[in-house]
């Protein structure tokens, strides 16, 4: 197989950086991606891209804490490039406060971002309501800029683009010799996987350019994440919404939940309401399968399902993908030189 | 009782406010104006960054620490005050690198989380191998001094565009005290030769993706002589020029390639940002803050003078506790003159 055409369904996150990893690791591939949704319109882009881990009830934590130690490492060179500014990537600083103790003193990541380590008193006294709090400094990819720029890098390597609606795999068979399933959401229907659940979040971006620090609840629920040009707020877990429309009285509960971290984004302006569905599951989906259908076969690998945590191990689970997208390449060529004897 | 602050900088516009707050309810007869030349967004303080933090040595003045610690702890109360935003305050973390192991400074515990940096974060700074990160505070010049404007300006406080160009001027007009808050000009006022000009230029930029502030240092090129980068809630300021005994206001081509060079290197994607402008100023630079009381006489012309000058590259971090130093200074004239100690009751 002299030039294996791939196709990566979903440009979100993990389909333009799954993408972009195959045509580094497999560079006679020709890429395409394909999806009814690109930046500034993907799940992607209401989420504020900060690294900190979600943990998948059924991933094995070594694992999880590979796809984030590769992730990590991959944005902190970036961040340390010329390029920074342009690929969305830049360091911030901040805390996580607990009402209560944290079931875990050390979360996995501890040893992966910079500087972990207990808040000190002086810096509790900052929020009242809160007895205990971590202290760190990681990472946040910005979107739309991120995106973008992982769209230029892939157009640099030949890879074409088109918005186009799959409904079904078997549908890009013929045109296509592997297919990677990157449909976040979307697979839910795309595959059938009644595994994969949505998680609406929404989220306020507000002019705020003097927060500076991050602040975050360590039940996940509120948060106060400084971009480039935005802060975003959040945030809310409704378990099984579909609705993509703002509600009214989460945006104000969201914000006063921000404001009671933060009382001068009372001063916010300019505020935007943002609805995603986190594409959730009790583990990621990144695995190899080959649909078969009247004696024709399918090779797929699946990089899905990655929920609230996407930004976060993305560049790890992009190169698993692209190591089973090899895989797949191998057992083609292998039972082509078979159908040969 | 009248009482005019010479200079309309951080340090005299706080002091006013401060003596305003502490003795307009127990000095009926108060009267407080300001005099100067330059007003925000022309003054020194306006070209500052903002970034509290002191020198790394205090040279031996306890005092300036003990100034300092009470303006962090100040400004750090203020922070969740609905003014916090109209008076440019914030709270910022960042870096401070060296190329060998330094002393702790003397205002680790004063700041929020001061440690030492990891192997990991040295590797953002090539170079560099040791440093110390922190929380401190910003406040703005450029808000922080048209909000202290505002606040005196509803408490009666008078301003007026003027030159003064003697202490014996503003006696002479009935004038009982006068704050000397004129900075890098005290010495027009009265000769002191140990108050010289810290020359510094800046280059503020468009670079909202930089959260943290980043001070270098070269121990042996001295204090703010390496290149540092300072976010501000809407540029950032490039600086690295510490000149002492120049004069010149005027920027510099050499200087300014210097800052653009060094701060390139130190942060690669800086050579993406948007120059904006670019500032030159002379930091009012003293061996120490020169902070007492002087009585002055000439004639039949008296008068009491509190100088508050000197504060070098820390006006902003130190200038609350200055002022309530100031503030002292004018409570023990007024009791001099028994302004204070005078009880309620009927005047003979």
């Amino acid at each position: 197989m002299a030039s294996p055409k791939v196709a990566v369904v979903g440009a979100g996150v993990i389909g333009l950086s799954t993408a972009l990893c195959i045509t580094e690791t497999c560079p006679s591939c020709s890429v395409t991606v394909l999806s009814d949704q690109f930046s500034p319109n993907t799940t992607s882009d209401v989420a504020a891209g900060m690294l900190i881990p979600h943990t998948y009830p059924d991933t094995p934590i070594h694992r999880q804490k590979q796809w984030f130690k590769e992730t990590f490492t991959y944005l902190f060179a970036i961040s340390n490039s010329a390029e920074a500014s342009e690929a969305g990537i830049h360091l911030v600083s901040g805390w996580q406060v607990f009402k209560s103790p944290p079931k875990e003193e050390l979360p996995f990541w501890s040893d992966i971002v910079l500087g972990f380590r207990p808040m000190s008193e002086a810096e509790l006294q900052k929020f009242p309501q809160h007895r205990f709090g971590q202290a760190f400094t990681t990472l946040k990819c910005d979107c739309p800029p991120y995106l973008l720029w992982l769209e230029k890098r892939l157009k640099a390597t030949g890879t074409q683009m088109y918005t186009r609606k799959v409904a079904d795999l078997w549908e890009l068979h013929g045109e296509y010799d592997i297919i990677v399933n990157c449909a976040g959401m979307g697979a839910q229907q795309l595959v059938g996987d009644k595994q994969l659940f949505p998680v609406r979040g929404q989220v306020l971006k507000v002019h705020a350019p003097w927060v500076k620090l991050f602040i975050r609840d360590g039940d996940g629920l509120t948060y106060i994440y400084p971009g480039i040009h935005r802060v975003t707020l959040g945030g809310i877990r409704e378990k099984g919404s579909w609705s993509l429309s703002p509600d009214a009285g989460t945006t104000r509960d969201i914000f006063d939940r921000c404001c009671s971290l933060e009382p001068s984004l009372q001063g916010a302006q300019d505020i935007e309401v943002k609805v995603g569905l986190r594409p959730s599951r009790q583990c990621v989906r990144v695995q190899r399968e080959v649909l078969s259908r009247g004696g024709v076969k399918l090779p797929v690998v699946h990089n899905y399902g990655h929920g609230a945590g996407g930004f976060s191990v993305h560049r790890g689970t992009a190169n698993e993908a692209a190591h089973l997208v090899g895989e797949c390449i191998s057992a083609l060529q292998g039972s082509s030189s078979r159908a040969k004897l | 009782m009248r009482v005019a602050i010479i200079g309309a900088g951080v340090i005299g516009l706080s002091s006013a406010l401060c003596i305003h707050e502490q003795f307009h309810g127990l000095v009926p007869s108060l009267e407080l104006e300001v005099y100067a030349d330059h007003f925000t967004p022309h003054t020194t303080s306006d070209g500052a960054a903002g970034l509290w933090q002191p020198y790394l040595s205090d040279r031996g003045n306890l005092q300036e620490t003990l100034w300092n610690k009470e303006t962090f702890d100040y400004l750090l109360g203020q922070l969740h005050s609905p003014a916090a935003k109209e008076m440019g305050l914030f709270l910022i973390s960042g870096y401070n690198l060296f190329t060998e192991p330094v002393q702790d400074p003397s205002w680790k515990n004063i700041v929020l989380g001061f440690r030492n940096l990891t192997p990991k974060e040295l590797e953002l700074f090539p170079g560099y191998s040791y440093g110390w990160f922190n929380t401190a505070l910003m406040l703005e010049g450029r808000s922080y001094l048209p909000w202290l404007t505002n606040r005196l300006t509803q408490r009666g406080v008078k301003f007026f565009h003027k030159k003064v160009e003697s202490f014996q001027e503003l006696f002479s007009q009935g004038v009982d005290v006068v704050l000397n808050c004129s900075g890098m000009r005290a010495g027009h006022l009265q000769p002191d030769p140990e108050l010289q000009p810290g020359r510094g230029q800046i280059i503020k930029v468009l670079a909202p993706w930089v959260k943290h502030f980043i001070i270098t240092h070269d121990l042996k090129s001295g204090i703010y002589n390496s290149p540092y980068v300072i976010p501000g809630s809407e540029f950032t300021v490039l600086g690295g020029i510490y000149q002492h005994g120049n004069w010149s206001e005027e920027n510099s081509a050499k200087d300014h390639k210097s800052i653009w060079d060094s701060c390139c290197r130190l942060l690669p994607a800086l050579q993406k940002a948007k120059i904006v402008e670019e500032w030159s100023g002379l930091r009012p630079a003293r061996p120490s803050v020169r902070l007492e009381r002087e009585s002055i006489r000439l004639g039949n012309l008296q008068g009491e003078v509190i100088h508050n000058y000197g504060h070098g590259g820390f006006g902003i971090t130190i200038h609350w506790g200055c002022a309530m130093a100031a503030a002292r200074l004018f409570g023990s004239i007024l009791q001099e003159k028994k302004q204070l100690a005078t009880p309620p009751g009927p005047r003979l």
